[in-house]
């Protein structure tokens, strides 16, 4: 024992400095050691997710954007198809109506000059035959009188001509 | 940078067999190799009159020096860095972390449940083995250190280095009492100032109990009384007596663990030390070249066994019954369940 | 035969015997560790840990037989 260097007083005092280092190291190296290790690792596995769910996000977003896109494009060319039909149909109702105006105008015109014409005629018959009836009771009269025959007609030929 | 060192590890050889062959070499008086740590000085007492030991009161010898100055370190970890971490690890923050961390990686996948538990122990183990074999190796720890007379009327301390102060007679050539650790031949005694702490037996010991102690107590704290039942088995029961003998020869390797822990480590590090003056001894500069690399494997490795051991006997000793579930249950063992 | 002259023989012996088993032994912990990391090259990491292991454990035990030897040798014991 003595030439192996045991010494109790040693000994013992060897053990309490054991413990403390112990304890000490313990409480004042390996808790927040450990601590922060595993803190680490929460940190990156919280980070890590985090990247992740912003990768989903935006990834998402980008679909999103592209399906908006898509139907905003469809949405539009809708419109200008339904823009292009609604045209074309008022195009061809304008042209119809523009169509069944010009139909009525040409109607009635034709028929105010029908109309014209009709009383024009109706006029000119009456003139005519009022003529026609001076010119005879005209040349009945002169006949009558035997005389102003070829003077009535050419009297009355010149009213003629003077009222047209 | 290959070259580099190999230039000088020439230039070292080459100066060191100048040296050798001009007669600054070891002789067989400074092969001064004592188990036994030296007293630097003898608390609340007397010197012994061989100078090696105290006669009366605490010794304070030169492995408790070493011991303290290693707890210094510890403790300045400790406070250096335990309580100033960073978040980002830099610098020396980053080697203990990287021990700690891989240490209690090993620790868990021995027993996963208990590591928080049995944690600090093997580690401090680790630690201070660790710092204090490898101080042990740095040039100078064994070597400067004082003088002592061994006769009995010179039985104070000289504090002084060696090969200055001491005016013995020179027996032996000039050139030759140059040599470190040289006290002037017969009649003097050199004290290191440092000694490495494992190559004390008290150190290693203190280190020992606590260690099994502290096994057993988780042992009996995880299975309460039915932890005993490993080593007293019922003679007339299920297992038979061969089993109880085998109980008994457990117990027994349970207790001569202590003495092996100590033994280990105590003989690795203070052997290592011996061989090392022996070779300087027989080729000094040269020959314990490749044996100091050794030692450095040696220092650690021995740290992390002594380490390793204490976290694996105590897995096994809250696990209950080791590697005997084959041998099927008896009475005792069912109350441990 | 004079107490030195025992004393070096009990040192021989100690140290010669003693390292007689732990050789063999470290033969073959490393002969068995390199033929599983041979048969098993992902598993080399943990093979050289327990091989480190069951080196020093082994190694141990040439230890003791030195340290004794020593002790025996220079008249500590």
């Amino acid at each position: 024992m003595e030439k192996l260097g045991i010494n109790w007083g040693l000994l013992i005092a060897q053990l309490f400095n054991v413990i403390f280092l112990v304890w000490l190291l313990g409480q004042f190296l390996y808790k927040p050691i450990l601590n922060m290790l595993s803190e680490r690792t929460r940190r990156v596995q919280d980070s890590l997710s985090a990247a992740d769910q912003v990768k989903q996000q935006l990834a998402n977003a980008k679909k999103d954007y592209e399906a908006e896109l898509i139907k905003a494009r469809q949405e539009a060319a809708k419109i200008v198809t339904q823009a292009q039909d609604r045209a074309k149909s008022q195009e061809a109702e304008i042209i119809a109506q523009a169509r069944r105006e010009a139909d009525r105008i040409r109607d009635e015109a034709r028929t105010t000059a029908s109309q014209e014409r009709d009383t024009l005629l109706s006029d000119a018959k009456g003139k005519i035959a009022e003529l026609v009836t001076l010119t005879a009771t005209r040349v009945l009269g002169a006949e009558l009188q035997a005389k102003g025959h070829e003077k009535l007609i050419a009297e009355s030929l010149a009213a003629l001509d003077r009222r047209n | 940078m290959r070259n580099r060192i190999l230039t000088v590890l020439g230039i070292l050889a080459v100066i060191g067999a100048i040296m050798y062959f001009l007669g600054i070499r070891m002789t067989k008086d400074d092969l001064h190799i004592s188990a036994a740590a030296e007293p630097l000085l003898c608390i609340a007492g007397k010197l012994a009159d061989s100078g090696e030991t105290c006669a009366t009161g605490v010794p304070f010898t030169n492995a408790v020096l070493m011991t303290i100055l290693v707890d210094v370190i510890l403790v300045g970890i400790a406070f250096g860095v335990g309580q100033r971490l960073q978040a980002v690890p830099r610098g020396f923050q980053n080697i203990i972390e990287f021990l700690i961390e891989f240490f209690y990686d090993f620790a868990r996948g021995v027993d996963k449940k208990n590591v928080g538990k049995f944690f600090a122990l093997p580690m401090t183990i680790l630690f201070f083995f660790l710092f204090g074999n490898m101080l042990a190796l740095v040039p100078g720890v064994g070597s400067i250190g004082m003088c002592r007379a061994e006769a009995p009327v010179a039985a104070t301390e000289a504090g002084a280095t060696a090969a200055t102060e001491k005016a013995a007679p020179p027996a032996t050539p000039l050139l030759v009492q140059r040599f470190p650790a040289y006290c002037g031949g017969k009649g003097w005694l050199f004290i290191p100032y440092l000694r490495a702490p494992a190559a004390d037996l008290n150190v290693t010991f203190a280190f020992a109990l606590v260690a099994v102690f502290m096994v057993e107590f988780w042992g009996f704290q995880a299975l309460g009384i039915g932890y005993l039942g490993k080593f007293f088995i019922n003679p007339f029961g299920k297992q038979g007596a061969i089993m109880t003998f085998v109980g008994i020869l457990e117990l027994f390797s349970e207790i001569m663990r202590i003495v092996a822990f100590a033994f280990r480590i105590f003989g690795n590090i203070f052997g290592g030390e011996v061989v090392l003056a022996v070779m300087a001894f027989l080729f000094a500069y040269l020959l314990p070249v490749p044996f100091y690399g050794l030692e450095v494997f040696v220092a650690f490795i021995q740290a992390v066994i002594f380490a390793v051991l204490t976290v694996v006997f105590a897995g096994l000793a809250v696990q209950g019954h080791g590697g005997d579930e084959d041998h099927g249950h008896t009475t005792n063992e069912a109350v441990a369940h | 035969m004079s107490d030195h002259a025992a004393q070096l023989i009990g040192m021989a012996l100690a140290i010669g015997i003693g390292a007689v088993g732990p050789g063999a032994g470290i033969g073959v912990i490393f002969g068995a560790a390199i033929e599983a990391m041979g048969r098993n090259p992902e598993a080399e990491g943990l093979v050289r840990t327990y091989m480190f292991l069951g080196f020093a454990l082994t190694e141990a035990l040439f230890i003791f037989g030195l340290v004794f030897g020593l002790l025996i040798g220079f008249g500590i014991l």
